[in-house]
C-alpha cells in the first residue's frame, strides 16, 4: 500500500567516524509519511548519533539525506528545522522564565510598530495549542507548567516550525503514565496529519503502544527495520542484544526471603510537604519494592530514609535500637547506602576517575585523617570493575565518559565497597540498556541472598515483581498499600495504584 | 558571515593553559588603544606601564609588596571558588583582619614585647575569619546567597574602619588627622632583604600558596573540596558534608584575607587610616581566576596584577593620566580572561551564508564520544 512517494525522509549509507570508533557504518533509514517509527538499540548503538547526523548537529562523514524528494545537507539544527525536521529532547529545550506563548514564538514574535504585539502573539499561541487539548493559559510562565505540558509546548513549537518530520528523543523518560497517554494522543493526531515521527525510547511497552515500524541499530550498524505488529517482543530484544536474553522476566515467588526478625523499623516516619508519615519494616535479606507513579513520593521516601531530607516526625530503629538519621553522613555510619535516581547530578562526579568514584563513599566515611592508600584504591576499583563487569578501558578514565549502565554499576560499586547492610536503590535500571538491566537485577538478587536488606524503587513493574518479596504502593506522597508474597504481581500493583486513584476520585 | 559557538565534546586542555595568555595579549592591545585614544603614544605608554617597573630594584620591591596581599587573598578565594562558595567579600575580611590585628599596637601601645607581632598576626587571622563567618553562617543555616551577603559586608567594614580611625582610635598626636597612632617598631613586619622594602608578608604569601597547593594535591581535604565543588549533591549523598565545607572554605579564606590585612597595615602602612587597600580584596578575585584557581598559578597572577598597580602609578607620573587607568586594566583583564575561558568549552566557527562549507577555526579538536 505504500509506494515510494510515501517516503518523507530517507537516509542512505550514513557514516560517522569518531576518533577511535566508527559510530555509524553504512546505515540506511527510511521514514514514511504518517508513521511513528521507533529507533531502538542499546546504549552506544548509534541512535543519537544517527539523529544528530539527520538534524545537522553532527557533520556526517558519508551518505545521502533526502527529504521530501530533495537532497538536503543541513549544517546545523536551525537549518534542519527550516527544512522541516524538528526535534524534541528529553530535557525540554525551552526558556523556563518566558511564557508559553513567548516560547512558542521565540525569535519570530509578531510585531507591531517595531514592538512585540503581545495580544496577537497570545491569540496565535492559543490557536496553535488549540489542537493539542491542552488546558493552559498561554500567558503563564513555562517553569510553572508540568514537565508534560512543557514537552507538549516543545512539540507544538517544533511541529509549527518544521512540519514534516518530528524527532522525539526519549520524550517520556520523566513522565508518568497519564502524561505518557496524553503525549501519545498528540503523537497519533500528528501522525494522522501526515507527519513522520521518529521515536527514541527505552520503554519497550511504549514502542508497541504507538509505533508502526521499528528500526534497530547495534554497534553503529543497521540490524533491520520491521513492522511492529510482526515483531514479537522477544525477537526485538534479541535483535537489540544480538543474543537471546537469558530469562527476560523471572516470575515472582521468591518467598524464600525469610520470616526472620525485622532489622529496620521506621514508625510514623515522614516530612511535611515531602511524604506523609509511614511505617516500614525491613528484614535481613529482604527486598522491599516501592511502586507508584512519578511524583507519588517514591524518591521522597528514599531521600528521607537516607537522611538526605530530615524527617520531622517518627522514629527509626535498627535491631530494636533507636537511631538518628538526620544526614547522609549519619545514615552511612549505620551502614546505609543510597543509589539516587538522578545519576548525573546526585551520583557521579563526572571529571573524577572511575577509581575515585568507587572509593568515594568509603573515603568519606573514614574521614580525611585516614586516607585510603593508592594501592588499596586500585585494588578496590579493580575488584569491583571485574565483579560488576564495569566496561571501561581502565580505572583512571573519567566516569562521565562511561555509558549510563556502567556509571550505574560504578555507583553501586561505591556503596558495595562500604559493606552496607541496608541499601536503597532509586530506579537502578532507569535509562540503561536491556543487557545491563538483566545484570543489575541479578546483582540485586545476589545481594539479598548474602543477607543485605534492600529497598528498590522502580517504575518497571516486571522488575519489581521479579525480585521483591513485598511491594509498597505509593500515591500522592503517601504509602497507600502493601502487597506481600503471592499478591506481588504486576496486575495487583496496577490495581493498587488504580484503587487508590478511585478512592481519590470518590472523595 | 556569522560567528557561532560550538560546544566541544570535552574541555580542551590546550586552551585551559593558553587562555590566560591570550587574555593578557588582548588586554595589552586594548590598553594600547585606550592610551592612543587618550592622545598618548601607545608604545611608550605600554612600555612605562608594563616594562619600566621591572627594571628598577625599588619598583621590584613595590611589586612584591603589592603582590603579597593579592596572593594571600587569592589562594584563599581559590579554595572557596573550587568548592562553589562564592566569597566576594575578601576586601571586608581584609579590613576586619587589619582592625583586629591592630588592637594590640593601638590599644595596648604601652606594652612592648616580642610577642606583639605574633599576637597581631593571630588576631588578624581571627578577625578576618570571624568576619567571613557571618556569610558562612547565613549560607549554612539560612541558605542565604553568600555572594550578596559577603559583598555587602565589605561596605560595613569600610565604614567601620572609617569610624574607628576618626573616633575611638584616633591618634592623640595626629593633629586631628583620621589616623591611629604609629605602630611601635616591634609591631612592624621586618623587611627581608637589604636592598628594599619587601617585608615578611611576601614570605607568608608564598608559604600559604605552597601549603594550599599541597593540600589540594595530596590531601583528602583537597579531594573533598574537588568533589563537593563539582557536584554538591553527589558529594553529600556519598557522605561528605557540604555545610562543613561552607565553614571550612569561608573561614580559611577569611583568615588568609585577615592575615593579608594585618600584614599590609603592619608592614607597609604602619598605622590604620580610612583607606588601607586599593581594592586588593576585589583584585584578588581576578588573581584567583587568572591563576586558574591553582595556588601556583595564583603566585604568577598576583605578581602580574601587582605590576598593573605599580605600572599605573608610573604612568600617572610620567604621562599624567588618571590613576583609574589601573582599574581599567584590571577590568579589561578579568573581562578577557572570562571571555577566553569560553574557548575551553566551545570552539568558534565562522559560518558564511550560502553553500560554503563551515570553516572550523580550530584545527585541534575532533569529536570524541
Amino acid at each position: 500500500m505504500q509506494g515510494n512517494d510515501d517516503i518523507i525522509l530517507s537516509a542512505t549509507g550514513i557514516e560517522k567516524v569518531f576518533p577511535g570508533a566508527k559510530a555509524l557504518n553504512n546505515v540506511n533509514f527510511q521514514l514514511r509519511r504518517g508513521e511513528v517509527h521507533a529507533l531502538l538499540g542499546e546504549n552506544g548503538a548509534g541512535k543519537s548519533t544517527l539523529v544528530k547526523c539527520i538534524t545537522g548537529a553532527y557533520r556526517r562523514d558519508g551518505g545521502k539525506l533526502v527529504l521530501d524528494g530533495a537532497e538536503i545537507d543541513p549544517r546545523d539544527t536551525f537549518e534542519a528545522q527550516r527544512l522541516g525536521i524538528g526535534t524534541v529532547y528529553q530535557e525540554v529545550n525551552l526558556l523556563p522564565n518566558l511564557t508559553v506563548a513567548e516560547n512558542l514564538f521565540l525569535g519570530r514574535q509578531p510585531r507591531r510598530f517595531g514592538l512585540v504585539d503581545a495580544a496577537e502573539m497570545n491569540r496565535r499561541a492559543r490557536a496553535l495549542l488549540s489542537g493539542y487539548e491542552l488546558d493552559v493559559d498561554v500567558r503563564t510562565e513555562l517553569s510553572s507548567c508540568s514537565v508534560a505540558v512543557q514537552q507538549v509546548v516543545a512539540i507544538a513549537r517544533a511541529v509549527d516550525l518544521s512540519g514534516k518530520v518530528l524527532i522525539l528523543d526519549e520524550p517520556t523518560a520523566s513522565l508518568d503514565a497519564h502524561e505518557v497517554e496524553m503525549l501519545f494522543a498528540i503523537v497519533r493526531r500528528l501522525k494522522s496529519q501526515g507527519l513522520g515521527v521518529i521515536f527514541i525510547t527505552h520503554f519497550l511497552e511504549q514502542v508497541y503502544a504507538i509505533c508502526d515500524r521499528i528500526t534497530v541499530l547495534r554497534n553503529g550498524q543497521l540490524v533491520g527495520t520491521r513492522d511492529a505488529a510482526a515483531l514479537p517482543r522477544r525477537e526485538l530484544i534479541a535483535m537489540m542484544l544480538g543474543r537471546e536474553l537469558g530469562d527476560e522476566i523471572k516470575q515472582a515467588g521468591n518467598a524464600q526471603a525469610s520470616e526472620g526478625a525485622v532489622r529496620y523499623r521506621f514508625r510514623g516516619y515522614g516530612r511535611k510537604g515531602h511524604i506523609a508519615p509511614f511505617d516500614l519494616e525491613v528484614r535481613k535479606g529482604e527486598v522491599v519494592g516501592v511502586a507508584g507513579l512519578l511524583g507519588s513520593g517514591r524518591t521522597e521516601t528514599a531521600e528521607i530514609l537516607f537522611g538526605a531530607e530530615k524527617a520531622d516526625s517518627g522514629t527509626a530503629e535498627v535491631d530494636g535500637k533507636p537511631i538518628d538519621i538526620s544526614s547522609p553522613r549519619t545514615a552511612i555510619r549505620h551502614r546505609f547506602g543510597f543509589c539516587p535516581e538522578d545519576r548525573k547530578t546526585d551520583g557521579i562526579i563526572g571529571d573524577l576517575s572511575v577509581r575515585e568514584n568507587i572509593a568515594l563513599a568509603l573515603q568519606a566515611r573514614r574521614g580525611w585523617a585516614r586516607p585510603i592508600s593508592r594501592a588499596e584504591q586500585d585494588r578496590l576499583a579493580d575488584r569491583y570493575i571485574a565483579a560488576l563487569d564495569i566496561r571501561t578501558s581502565d580505572r583512571e578514565k573519567p566516569i562521565r565518559l562511561l555509558s549510563g549502565g556502567n556509571q550505574q554499576k560504578a555507583i553501586l560499586a561505591r556503596w558495595l565497597a562500604t559493606n552496607p547492610e541496608f541499601l536503597i536503590l532509586d530506579e537502578p535500571t532507569r535509562g540503561i540498556d536491556v543487557g545491563a538491566h538483566a545484570e543489575i537485577i541479578r546483582l540485586i538478587e545476589n545481594l539479598c541472598e548474602q543477607g543485605m536488606s534492600l529497598i528498590v524503587i522502580s517504575s518497571e513493574l516486571d522488575e519489581l515483581v521479579a525480585y521483591s518479596r513485598r511491594v509498597i504502593v505509593l500515591r500522592d506522597r503517601a504509602h497507600v498499600s502493601e502487597l506481600v508474597g503471592e499478591e506481588v504481581t504486576t496486575s495487583h500493583i496496577v490495581e493498587a495504584i488504580a484503587a487508590a486513584d478511585k478512592r481519590e476520585a470518590g472523595q | 558571515m556569522r560567528i557561532e559557538l560550538e560546544k566541544r565534546p570535552q574541555a580542551s586542555v590546550f586552551y585551559a593553559v593558553l587562555s590566560p595568555f591570550i587574555a593578557l595579549v588582548l588586554t595589552v592591545i586594548a590598553g594600547g588603544i585606550m592610551f592612543w585614544l587618550l592622545g598618548k603614544d601607545p608604545v611608550s605608554a605600554l612600555y612605562s606601564f608594563f616594562v619600566e617597573p621591572l627594571l628598577d630594584v625599588w619598583s621590584l620591591h613595590e611589586i612584591a609588596i603589592k603582590a603579597a596581599p593579592l596572593i594571600l587573598i587569592g589562594v584563599g578565594l581559590s579554595i572557596c571558588y573550587r568548592s562553589n562558595n562564592w566569597n566576594i567579600g575578601a576586601e571586608g575580611q581584609f579590613i576586619m583582619g587589619a582592625i583586629a590585628g591592630s588592637i594590640v599596637p593601638v590599644v595596648f601601645h604601652e606594652w612592648h614585647s616580642p610577642l606583639v607581632l605574633p599576637l597581631m598576626l593571630i588576631f588578624g587571622m581571627i578577625g578576618g575569619a570571624l568576619y567571613a563567618a557571618i556569610p558562612a553562617f547565613l549560607k549554612a543555616n539560612l541558605n542565604t546567597n553568600e555572594i550578596l551577603s559577603s559583598l555587602m559586608l565589605v561596605y560595613v567594614a569600610q565604614f567601620f574602619l572609617d569610624w574607628i580611625v576618626r573616633g575611638p582610635w584616633r591618634s592623640p598626636e595626629g593633629y586631628n588627622f583620621p589616623v591611629t597612632r604609629n605602630f611601635a617598631p616591634e609591631a612592624i613586619l621586618p623587611e627581608i632583604l637589604d636592598s628594599g622594602r619587601t617585608n615578611l608578608g611576601f614570605v607568608f604569601a608564598i608559604v600559604a600558596a605552597v601549603l594550599i597547593w599541597f593540600m589540594m594535591r595530596y590531601t583528602l581535604k583537597g579531594f573533598e573540596i574537588t568533589v563537593l565543588g563539582q557536584s554538591e549533591r553527589a558529594g553529600r549523598f556519598a557522605g561528605f558534608s557540604s555545610r562543613r565545607m561552607i565553614w571550612f572554605s569561608m573561614l580559611l579564606s577569611g583568615a588568609l584575607a585577615g592575615l593579608a590585612g594585618i600584614s599590609e597595615v603592619s608592614g607597609n602602612i604602619n598605622k590604620l587610616q580610612p583607606i588601607i587597600s586599593p581594592g586588593y580584596g576585589f583584585t584578588a578575585i581576578i588573581v584567583a581566576f587568572l591563576g586558574r584557581l591553582n595556588p601556583l598559578g595564583i603566585i604568577a597572577a598576583g605578581l602580574f596584577l601587582a605590576l598593573t598597580y605599580v605600572g599605573g602609578e608610573a604612568v600617572q607620573l610620567t604621562l599624567t593620566v588618571s590613576d583609574k587607568v589601573t582599574r581599567v586594566f584590571q577590568g579589561l583583564l578579568l573581562f578577557f580572561v572570562l571571555s577566553c575561558d569560553t574557548l575551553i568549552l566551545y570552539k568558534i566557527r565562522l559560518v558564511f551564508p550560502g553553500r560554503t562549507a563551515a570553516v572550523a577555526q580550530d584545527g585541534l579538536q575532533g569529536g570524541a564520544e
